[in-house]
């Protein structure tokens, strides 16, 4: 069997298995692979969560337990509570999630259960991208371009990244010591402030990111709004782009995670071909976590 | 049922957006989908202070893992609970400081030094390893930083946002020490933890 025809079967085969899938049981199983890995480090929740895991384990029915559910609804909404002011925002998506999970979990009827997923899915898709692009739209420092350009010169995590887009990374670690020394407390700096190395090739990729993620942030957002067969084609290719590209400099995996299981909600029993790329998205995510940064700047 | 998890979603939103406008919380935080939106969470610090009773201030750089996170809540979120919170952890703090005052080193725009700074400070750690016998009683100052980046000139800056002076509870009713909240100029200590 050629390649090519090996890839045809396995795709044909995997959407066939997708069919014979519980969704519901699936988007569970995902959702507690979230919880697990990148889910709240409290210690009341962590070994909560991980218990769930040992129990899921030793016995598979019980992700459709409402009891599991409820107990890690609860666990998390603690966790949440007590360290609201620190948690990222997919940190709150997260336990709206498994608030959803809870409830389709609950109810008796399967085919509810995958509506209240696939609902549920579309608004945290519209929610997540629109209110982001109206935080960015009414941020003078986002729309100006100085927060990415600021993010390629001194945030260490974007170093690799702006490495692979072509940024010397000795201009990177100029700044990046240069922003240290000047927040370092037994420093006094002429004026307040020090002169970058940026470079007018740093300003355009700045600019470029900003309006990238700006308008695909707007479009994923709008284009899920009318639930029609077009435009949810068109958002899944959006979203499946987004992720692919986004969750490689961002290491945010557990948001990149939770967007794939919202696209996945959505395209369950419609779009074979997109379950099975929103399969390999999460296969990606985990692959972005290899040191590759550490490579790249080697 | 479909509107409970939707609706509790936007009203945390909404709560976000409210104190992100008027009360300084991170757009990064709060569950408002504003992460990206600014460069918060790289651009804020908190610098921290035990100010002598002759007016001079210790520099306390280094905190407890504890106070790492009580710092970096008031980092992301200035409010009093959170500065209250953090100031009665320091007060219950053992500190090692430093015998001699350590001057501040000047440099220009470009990154030269260019000799010794107008200020010099005692650098005081917190020991996690025993609590303080008593309740420190001298003013603590807390200080919040924050950078701003100008593609135009390409100058990173810095400028204080907020001073908070806080008192120990029994100074409270003494009108010369009552807390303080005051924006100025200056610079002060702790590295963003």
């Amino acid at each position: 069997m050629t390649a090519a025809a090996y890839v045809k079967q396995l795709t044909i085969d995997t959407g066939a298995a997708f069919q014979r899938l519980s969704q519901v049981q699936f988007i569970a199983g995902a959702t507690l692979f979230l919880l697990v890995y990148w889910g709240f480090e409290d210690g009341l929740a962590k070994i909560t969560v991980q218990l769930a895991l040992l129990a899921v384990v030793l016995r598979p029915a019980l992700l459709e337990s409402k009891l599991m559910w409820l107990v890690l609804s609860v666990v998390n909404t603690v966790a949440l509570v007590d360290g609201w002011v620190a948690a990222d925002n997919h940190k709150y998506l997260t336990l709206y999630w498994v608030y959803v999970v809870t409830l389709a979990v609950s109810v008796s009827d399967s085919k509810l259960g995958e509506t209240i997923l696939a609902w549920h899915g579309r608004f945290f898709l519209v929610f997540v991208f629109c209110a982001a692009a109206v935080q960015k739209t009414i941020s003078p420092t986002y729309m100006s371009g100085e927060m990415f350009e600021m993010r390629l010169l001194i945030d260490e995590r974007f170093k690799a990244f702006g490495h692979l887009l072509g940024i010397d990374k000795t201009v990177a670690e100029t700044a990046y010591e240069l922003g240290a020394r000047l927040r370092n407390p037994m420093t006094e700096f002429e004026g307040g402030a020090v002169a970058l190395p940026s470079t007018d090739r740093i300003r355009t990729l700045g600019m470029v990111i900003t309006w990238y993620d700006l308008l695909i942030q707007y479009a994923i957002g709008l284009v899920f709004i009318p639930g029609r067969g077009i435009t949810d084609r068109i958002g899944h290719y959006l979203l499946l782009f987004f992720i692919f590209t986004t969750y490689l400099p961002a290491p945010v995996y557990g948001f990149g995670w939770l967007l794939a299981i919202y696209g996945l909600c959505l395209s369950w029993k419609k779009y074979p071909a997109f379950n099975i790329a929103y399969t390999v998205s999460f296969v990606a995510i985990l692959i972005y976590q290899l040191p590759w940064r550490a490579w790249v700047l080697k | 049922m479909f509107l409970a998890i939707p609706t509790l979603a936007l009203l945390v939103a909404g709560r976000q957006l409210y104190l992100s406008t008027y009360h300084d919380l991170s757009t990064w935080k709060g569950g408002g989908m504003g992460m990206f939106a600014s460069a918060d969470t790289l651009a804020r610090y908190v610098r921290v202070f035990i100010e002598t009773p002759d007016q001079k201030r210790i520099l306390i750089n280094k905190l407890t893992s504890e106070q790492n996170d009580m710092l970096l809540n008031t980092m992301y979120y200035p409010s009093e609970r959170n500065l209250n919170t953090l100031d009665a952890s320091l007060r219950h703090t053992n500190f090692s400081a430093s015998r001699e005052p350590n001057q501040v080193t000047r440099f220009d725009q470009s990154g030269k030094p260019l000799g010794a700074g107008s200020t010099s400070y005692i650098v005081a750690s917190a020991r996690d390893d025993r609590p303080a016998a008593s309740e420190l009683d001298l003013p603590i100052i807390i200080e919040l930083w924050e950078f701003s980046y100008d593609p135009g000139d390409r100058l990173l800056r810095t400028s204080r946002k907020r001073t908070v002076r806080l008192v120990a509870d029994d100074k409270r009713g003494d009108p010369a020490s009552s807390p303080v909240t005051e924006p100025a100029p200056g610079t002060g200590a702790v590295p963003k933890l």
